[in-house]
């Protein structure tokens, strides 16, 4: 297995448009990294230099210690599952497992023992003799990944491979790939623009925008300490809640307002600003729907944080219910999560408070953020 | 004795077995293989003469095929096994020639058949000569090569090919190579079909990193139909570039209305494409726009379907198709709308690229 490293890697297409922007990434040996991010963001074309299928216009690009830029994509010992993964319809899944290693001239005996290996890794022993159409979504899933498991490759490269399938299947695809990982102890490099699967299968995620990395880090950091406004928005069902505000001093501390509302900052949020220059300006404040409480006890609790809200539309989703909020000073909804119990009714003038400890504040020129991780 | 590079390659792969500095020369002593080795030597006349004898001259053992221009072994050492090495090898190399020999007659066969350059009489004895049944069930699949080696692309298709089963490969040119699929009796899968050239499609762009271009005609009972098929196959190729210009496979089934507009004369095209792409229009239809459209048809007219797969919200497509609508006045939603507006695009695809306003 392998490491594999990008090195300020650009991809510009004839015409000048650029798809990748100085990338620069180190994925360790035996590493499940996801990259994501929105249509059009880089993150296949990052993927496909890797695999070769597209040239490098700058930059280089290591799998080990060994300089692939010029490697053709059959000799740089990777396997890629792609999001139609068509098989030979004519063909077993034996012989659709064996179709890659028969054109690198395996030896026969040699053919048997990896592909009975990887039917057994992915379950699927008892469908060898099938041809596709005989075969579920999943199962054909399953085989595209065997095709790629047989060439026993240093690193798997896998492009948006649940897309084809429909959502309950890819919940459980995605368990399936992660435990894949885990008994292959290969390195893996998974694009989706599906930031839910990102944050439950990759062990870190990079996460792109207009082709630049925006983000490099684990799913609980990049949740808990986005760097910019937008892996802030970007990570995360519902998103951040957002909001203008202008942090003004006062007396007994700083509160951050807009419209009719005053959000006090804590102390401890304070201290990690990382300029003082701040205070008195106007940046941006998110705060996730889960820290928006509506409950008596929170209410209690946190009196500074306190804001009086209409409520819109609540969605019950059973083990939790949504809350769309209209206050003074934001013109989008805020959304809130709450517990399922809770009274609020469309229409319902009510009061929510936010848990201060959960603020994350941006810039508002450079959309980065101003704490200190 | 003239040989084909995969030949070449076969036995170069059966010498390097022998594990020896073998080397093969041609009837004039210059060396074949190894590959990097460009020598020429002057070969005794006593081999010439006498070439499928085994010689041995100067420490080497030299070794003659059969034929009227013979290529020559030459292995080091004089010993008997080296000898027997020569003659086995030898042996091996005639038995290559004469099979590629036989497979190549029936692929020139089969090219003839396609090409018409044969018919009645003339084209059974030829099927007869060369063991090609002529009734099965057979559709062509043409692979267009764009920069990829054709006997690279052979090696594939003939692990793709079940030729056991009746299906054959037949290089035509540098760009093309065909699979000549043989079919269940009156039982054809188009969908079958379509999966088989993604798959091909798949295997080359996953091996070489470069795209190919798959032609499927329809399916053909009798062998002296399969021209036909053989032209389909390539008429989908060049319909389907120029009229689905992101897709690799075309099936010449489903390119009913394409082929109809590639009939069109080039000005009608034009003047019906400016009717609604022009430069009042011109800014509304954006790449963006025209994707959003192009996915909206290829979803059925399904807005929730749309939305979903290109990620943007039902109400923001609603708003878009709203936006159309006031200034062309065509309601993409209604059916006869999105058919009208579907063909005005299509002939911008059939128009020189000059005349085109997207």
């Amino acid at each position: 297995m392998a490491s594999v490293s990008l090195k300020h890697i650009y991809k510009v297409y004839p015409g000048g448009v650029t798809a990748v922007s100085d990338c620069t990434l180190d994925i360790e040996d035996k590493e499940f990294i996801v990259l994501v991010g929105p249509s059009g963001c880089g993150k296949s074309t990052t993927l496909r230099m890797v695999a070769g299928l597209e040239e490098i216009s700058e930059g280089e690009l290591y799998i080990g210690d060994r300089l692939v830029n010029d490697v053709a994509p059959k000799d740089r010992d990777i396997a890629m599952v792609f999001q139609n993964y068509a098989l030979y319809p004519h063909m077993t899944v034996f012989d659709n497992m064996a179709f890659g290693l028969k054109l690198r001239k395996t030896p026969k005996q040699e053919i048997e023992k990896r592909v009975h290996e990887a039917a057994k890794i992915l379950d699927i022993e008892h469908l060898l003799n099938r041809k596709p159409k005989a075969l579920s979504g999943g199962q054909r899933q399953r085989v595209a990944l065997g095709r790629a498991i047989v060439r026993e490759p240093k690193v798997f490269l896998m492009d948006e491979p649940l897309s084809n399938l429909d959502a309950k299947l890819r919940v459980q695809m995605r368990t399936e790939i992660t435990k894949l990982h885990q008994r292959l102890q290969a390195t893996f490099i998974y694009v989706t623009h599906d930031q839910t699967e990102a944050m439950t299968m990759g062990s870190r995620i990079v996460v792109m925008k207009d082709g630049f990395v925006q983000q490099v880090d684990s799913p609980q950091n990049l949740y808990d300490h986005p760097v910019n406004l937008f892996v802030a928005g970007f990570i995360g069902t519902p998103q951040m809640n957002f909001f203008k505000v202008k942090l003004v001093k006062e007396a007994d501390g700083v509160y951050a307002v807009f419209g009719d509302n005053k959000i006090k900052v804590p102390q401890s949020k304070l201290q990690k600003f990382v300029s003082d220059s701040y205070i008195g300006k106007e940046v941006y404040m998110g705060i996730r729907p889960e820290n928006v409480h509506d409950e008596p006890e929170h209410l209690e609790k946190s009196p500074e944080t306190i804001i009086d809200v209409t409520v819109e539309i609540t969605e019950l989703m059973g083990s939790e219910t949504y809350l769309y909020l209209k206050t003074s000073g934001k013109e989008e909804n805020i959304i809130a999560r709450v517990d399922p119990r809770s009274t609020a009714h469309s229409g319902d003038e009510i009061r929510v408070c936010f848990d201060g400890h959960r603020l994350h504040f941006f810039d508002i020129d450079t959309e980065a953020t101003i704490l200190e991780p | 004795m003239h040989l084909d590079h995969r030949v070449i390659a076969k036995i170069s792969r059966m010498l390097d077995r022998i594990n020896t500095n073998v080397m093969l020369l041609d009837n004039n002593g210059q060396v074949i293989l190894p590959e990097d080795n460009h020598r020429e030597f002057t070969l005794p006349e006593a081999i010439r003469q006498n070439p499928t004898e085994p010689l041995v001259f100067g420490g080497f053992t030299l070794m003659g095929t059969e034929g009227a221009r013979p290529l020559f072994l030459v292995l080091p050492g004089d010993s008997t096994d080296v000898c027997n090495c020569a003659i086995l090898a030898a042996e091996i190399i005639n038995m290559m020639t004469r099979m590629d020999l036989t497979s190549a007659n029936r692929e020139q066969g089969m090219r003839c058949i396609l090409r018409d350059e044969v018919e009645g009489a003339e084209l059974e004895a030829l099927a007869m000569e060369h063991a090609i049944p002529l009734d099965r069930n057979r559709v062509v699949l043409m692979i267009h090569l764009v920069d990829i080696d054709t006997a690279f692309a052979l090696s594939i298709m003939h692990n793709v090919a079940q030729e056991e089963s009746g299906d054959m490969v037949v290089e035509m040119d540098r760009h093309t190579v065909l699979l000549i699929k043989q079919l269940d009796e009156e039982q054809t899968e188009y969908d079958e079909m379509e999966q088989l050239g993604e798959a091909i499609q798949n295997t080359f762009f996953s091996e070489t990193s470069k795209n190919v271009y798959v032609g499927i005609g329809e399916p053909k009972q009798d062998l002296i139909q399969l021209s036909e098929s053989y032209r389909e196959a390539r008429k989908a190729i060049d319909v389907g570039r120029t009229y689905r210009a992101d897709e690799n496979v075309f099936v010449y089934r489903k390119l009913m209305l394409e082929r109809f507009l590639a009939d069109v004369p080039a000005e009608m095209c034009t003047k019906y494409h400016r009717m609604m792409f022009n430069r009042k229009t011109m800014r509304l239809f954006n790449e963006e726009m025209l994707n959003t459209i192009e996915k909206f048809f290829e979803n059925s007219l399904n807005l929730s379907e749309t939305a979903r797969q290109i990620f943007i919200h039902r109400n923001t497509l609603v708003y878009r198709l709203d936006k159309v609508q006031r200034l062309i006045g065509l309601d993409l939603r209604a059916f006869d709308d999105a058919v009208t507006f579907k063909l005005m695009l299509l002939m911008g695809k059939g128009a020189p690229d000059k005349n085109r306003y997207y």
